[in-house]
């Protein structure tokens, strides 16, 4: 009887290590849940060719952001720390509603191959590539509508306080000669660059 | 004595064999319904609004349609909406030999591997109200190009279709990439600088985390001009 105690004991203190071992093993359940979005920023393009620069500039075409991009990369993920100072250039904007919105910041993102070796942008340098997704900074939440003539469209702006990453959106109703673009800030800081097109494009 | 130190034994070899293998099940993990959300335009009226889902298959005379998604409970609640596809409504789909590709009347495939099956559900909101049975071109209110895309294996294609906005003619070239499976597509028409004529359309699989994210709806549209995919109106 003792014999078959030290037994049992033995056995149970293998079982004990094995159940401890495997419990170290074995994964986070699966709760069914989606896989999380990923939380930092992501830019993506076609793969860069030597010596290019990625890079935000204002509206005005002033490059405020540059980081260079390695030959062949086809993404890149920056830092907003980098440009975060940058939210002291919002402004208020008049709308040609006459509306005049809380201070704002667009950034666009764009590339340019540094040919001369000079580290910034010259003529000819830019590459044809862009989205109509920006980099916004907005003092307060903004929520404005207003309409353009040229191109003919219905804009509606719904933007976070804070930064964050203002989709475009775009499309023309069947029937209708007014394009509805919406720009709004999206839970995801994915953005793809695209060969230019007009504002009436995705 | 000895033959029930035997049975105590071989009892606590079962339960440890038994414990062990509770830790490596070999039960495959449940299959988990997948919901795909929507934001509807501001000022829609959603309150009387509803989410179904679609699929397209050819009927008994061989016309691309599409056919609704039977059990598959789709709701607005102010601008958001939602479908649910559980495992038996996607298998249903399946199911049915004819099913085809989103708009296959319009886009052909040139697929690589060539020979591949391929199924696609669409979204659309519509007005039950003025409802006899599926979502009509009538009753349509708002709808994206985005789909839920089953694919044999994982295949790439082109689709070019040629077309008029206005009195201008227009090209559509279209290419796509699937995951073998089920993975929600996206869709994004660019409309180059470059070459006014041509609208370059993509709609390739994304990664099931992009489910987070709400798809925008919106109005029907032509094809050509913006979100719409295929040829002709919506």
């Amino acid at each position: 009887m003792k014999r078959l105690s030290i037994k049992a004991l033995l056995g149970g203190a293998v079982l004990a290590s094995a159940l401890v071992s495997c419990g170290q093993n074995s994964s986070a359940p699966d709760l069914g849940g989606l896989p999380p979005l990923a939380t930092g920023i992501t830019v993506r393009f076609d793969a860069a060719p030597a010596d290019t620069y990625l890079t935000l500039s204002t509206e005005n075409g002033e490059v405020v952001y540059q980081k260079a991009v390695s030959e062949g990369a086809m993404s890149f993920t920056p830092d907003l720390n980098d440009w975060r100072n940058l939210s002291s250039r919002a402004a208020p904007i008049k709308l040609s509603s006459g509306v005049t919105t809380e201070a704002l910041l667009f950034l666009k993102w764009g590339m340019f191959q540094d040919k001369n070796k000079s580290g910034k942008p010259d003529d000819g340098e830019w590459l044809d590539r862009m989205t109509h997704d920006r980099v916004a900074y907005a003092e307060k939440a903004v929520k404005v509508e207003f309409d353009t003539e040229t191109p003919p469209m219905h804009h509606l702006w719904t933007l976070n306080q804070g930064w964050s990453r203002a989709e475009h959106y775009v499309y023309r109703p069947l029937g209708s000669g007014t394009f509805q673009r919406l720009s709004r800030s999206t839970a995801a800081w994915d953005f793809w660059l695209h060969p230019a097109t007009p504002l009436t494009s995705m | 004595m000895k033959t029930p130190s035997r049975l105590v034994l071989a009892g606590a070899g079962l339960c440890m064999a038994g414990l062990l293998s509770s830790c490596f099940p070999v039960r495959p993990p449940p299959e988990k319904p997948v919901t795909v959300k929507f934001t509807l335009p501001a000022g829609a009226e959603t309150e009387k609004l509803a989410v179904a889902a679609l699929y397209t298959t050819r009927d008994s005379a061989e016309n691309v349609v599409q056919k609704r998604v039977e059990g598959a409970p789709g709701y607005v609640y102010g601008t958001e909406g939602s479908v649910t596809l559980q495992k038996v409504q996607l298998d249903k789909v399946l199911a049915d030999p004819n099913c085809l590709p989103y708009r296959a009347d319009k886009v052909k495939q040139v697929t690589n591997p060539a020979s591949v099956r391929s199924c696609d559900i669409n979204f659309v909101v519509y007005d039950p109200a003025q409802m006899t049975g599926d979502p009509t071109t009538a009753n349509l209110r708002y709808l994206t190009h985005d789909t839920y895309s089953y694919a044999s294996e994982a295949y790439t294609y082109t689709s070019t279709l040629g077309g008029k906005v206005g009195d201008d003619t227009v090209t559509s070239q279209e290419t796509g990439s699937r995951r073998a499976g089920w993975s929600l597509v996206t869709h994004l028409v660019l409309n180059p600088s470059s070459t006014p004529g041509t609208y370059q359309v993509t709609r390739n699989s994304v990664e099931d985390s992009q489910l987070n994210l709400s798809r925008t709806l919106h109005r029907p549209s032509d094809y050509f001009t913006s979100m719409s995919v295929t040829g002709g109106k919506q």
